[in-house]
């Protein structure tokens, strides 16, 4: 059954066009394996990345309304925890981009196969097809964007991003069955890995068969298989390592120099990144002067108010915390300041309440977050003080702001002004 | 050519099912799964961005792919290609500088498909909100990585020149050692 017109069109329709002799289904088999446990990786860290914001409690949701299904309060061991899911979703992220590129170059020629369509079958694939390519652009570009504080848009990136990948999901679970056969007879037929030892003068084209995309007429190899996927593995590891070093930080950070967090953008004890300065939420001095109060409030409904210097007299702990942000970058800083939990004890609230912190902030979703009870209750979450041995500067939250262990940075309320412990549910 | 294979006990039924859909019974199943949940994600998708915003990003992507990335490849795959006479005496030595040129070029451009809002300063007030820093080191950072790059590629290539010239001399005797490769380009 074919639905085409007699002719076929001229031009990328004809076979004759596409002479590339490394194309093929080997070729693409194998780049497509190479971005399979990356894509899992992101998949996996993406769904913990929603995790992490522990969406079931207070206003802390940012994907309303869908399906999101969550099972657990996200834990506060080990602290670097959320540094290394979120770190680890960009870094794959961005390794994906270079080998994505050169799996569409491997298999431009599909997009102008003739007829379009040859089957019932024939057409539920490519529109599953149409739906992979999109999906996995415009998850990869939106997320990359995203990381760079780069927003060509009008909608709210979380929920888009993450009903862009259930598509990418879905179409590449039904891509992955319908080429299952293609990987196996390219892999049984030609190795794994033998074609990446031939060098340029052995490189011979796969035999062009029917509805493949190996070359009918293919040229003369001008690069071996081996130099084509030695430049594309560079080109991923490259990137990759660029983005993870904005998480492991030390030396590393500043060799990747195009990463938006390889700077380390000040020097002293508040020389640390920041995300969302104080003059971005209109946060001023004014406000975070000699009037600053803390409002605590207990799960009785009674307050307390405490001045900066109350606060700094009640007995201080010091933690080695990181802040880890949701653009992938993460620094370990040293917090003094004092446990949430001697708060609780002083406002009668015994362990196990969730904690609502509010921030003087008048802009931006997260001027508020909730914690669950195991994080409020860990003896490390700190309402911060100090940083480093120093008072924090405005940018890092000046009065007081929240660190807890493993909690992504936006959580990590700034400017703190009011501090509630909720009744028990 | 999937998953989806004859199986062995397919009887006529089956084989008229095949020929009318293209495909076997499994296939099917999965493909209305597919886009079912396909379906479900994209009503999701447009009750948080408006359709016409989504085919704007479509537009977008089109003309990106057709005035980008298309021309890209054929700089990288054929225009090089002729333009160095591939395919005629001296192949070899031919193939070797083509390669030199695209790879170079391929590492020059890789940083603006990750990296361009930042290196081009698209989001510079943003940015400067979130960060209390500015993007205006990025581009001068990616000029001078770009001519790291093209220096490397260019000196490497100048290195195997000279090391073939050396072999096809053909000067046994004083065995010298060839000059240290300085190996700037890892791909190539």
């Amino acid at each position: 059954m074919s639905l085409a017109p007699i002719h076929r069109p001229p031009g990328p329709f004809r076979a004759e066009f596409w002479r590339s002799p490394l194309r093929g289904p080997w070729l693409s088999s194998l780049l497509g394996s190479a971005m399979l446990p990356l894509f899992l990786l992101c998949m996996a860290t993406g769904y913990l990345s929603h995790a992490a914001y522990d969406p079931g409690i207070g206003h802390n949701s940012v994907n309303s309304g869908g399906i999101v299904p969550y099972f657990f309060h996200w834990p506060t061991h080990p602290a670097w925890l959320y540094a290394a899911t979120q770190g680890t979703h960009i870094a794959a992220g961005i390794a994906l981009a270079p080998i994505l590129l050169g799996k569409l170059w491997s298999v431009i020629p599909k997009l102008f196969e003739w007829p379009g369509i040859r089957s019932p079958a024939h057409a539920v694939e490519r529109v599953s097809i149409g739906l992979l390519v999109g999906s996995s652009l415009f998850t990869l570009v939106s997320g990359i964007f995203n990381s760079e504080i780069f927003y060509p848009w009008r909608f709210s990136f979380v929920p888009v991003h993450y009903y862009a990948a259930i598509l990418f999901t879905v179409s590449l679970a039904f891509h992955v069955a319908v080429k299952f056969n293609v990987i196996r007879e390219a892999f049984g037929q030609r190795g794994v890995i033998a074609p990446l030892r031939e060098s340029l003068a052995e490189t011979e084209p796969e035999p062009p068969a029917h509805e493949t995309t190996a070359p009918s007429a293919p040229a003369a190899p001008t690069i071996s298989r081996r130099g084509f996927v030695a430049t594309i593995g560079v080109a991923s590891v490259a990137v990759g390592v660029s983005a993870a070093s904005q998480s492991i930080g030390g030396p590393l950070r500043e060799l990747a120099i195009f990463a938006p967090r390889g700077r380390v953008p000040g020097r002293g004890p508040n020389g640390f990144q920041v995300n969302k300065t104080a003059a971005s939420v209109g946060v001023t001095a004014g406000e975070t002067g000699a009037d600053w109060r803390l409002r605590v409030v207990g799960p009785d409904g009674r307050s307390l108010m405490f001045s900066r210097e109350q606060l700094l007299a009640l007995p201080q702990r010091t933690h080695d915390l990181p802040i880890a942000c949701v653009e992938g970058w993460s620094t370990t800083q040293r917090w003094t300041g004092v446990p949430l939990a001697a708060l609780a004890e002083l406002i009668g609230a015994p362990p196990g309440h969730e904690v609502a912190v509010g921030s003087l902030q008048q802009r931006g979703a997260f001027r508020q977050a909730t914690l669950a009870a195991n994080q409020a209750d860990d003896g490390r979450s700190l309402l911060a003080l100090q940083v480093n041995g120093v008072d924090l500067s405005i940018d890092h939250g000046f009065p007081a702001r929240l660190i807890v262990p493993a909690l992504p940075g936006v959580h990590c309320t700034k400017w703190l002004s009011t501090v509630e412990f909720t009744a028990v549910r | 050519m999937s998953l989806f294979r004859e199986g062995r006990g397919a009887g006529p039924l089956d084989r008229r099912f095949r020929d009318g859909y293209g495909a076997g019974p499994l296939h099917m199943l999965s493909g209305l799964a597919a886009l079912a949940l396909s379906g479900y994600a994209i009503l999701e998708l447009f009750h948080r961005a408006k359709p016409l915003e989504i085919a704007e990003w479509l537009v977008a992507a089109i003309v990106l792919h057709d005035v980008v990335l298309l021309p890209f490849y054929s700089l990288l795959g054929g225009l090089t290609h002729r333009g160095l006479g591939v395919g005629q005496a001296g192949r070899e030595e031919r193939v070797e500088a083509l390669n030199h040129l695209r790879i170079a070029v391929f590492f020059v451009v890789l940083p603006l498909f990750i990296w361009a809002p930042l290196i081009f300063g698209l989001a510079r007030t943003r940015y400067l909100h979130n960060t209390g820093q500015t993007t205006d080191i990025y581009l001068g950072r990616w000029l001078l990585y770009s001519g790291v790059v093209c220096v490397g590629s260019a000196l490497a290539y100048a290195v195997r020149i000279r090391r073939t010239h050396t072999r096809l001399r053909g000067d046994p005797a004083p065995m010298r050692e060839p000059p240290p490769d300085p190996d700037p380009a890892p791909d190539s």
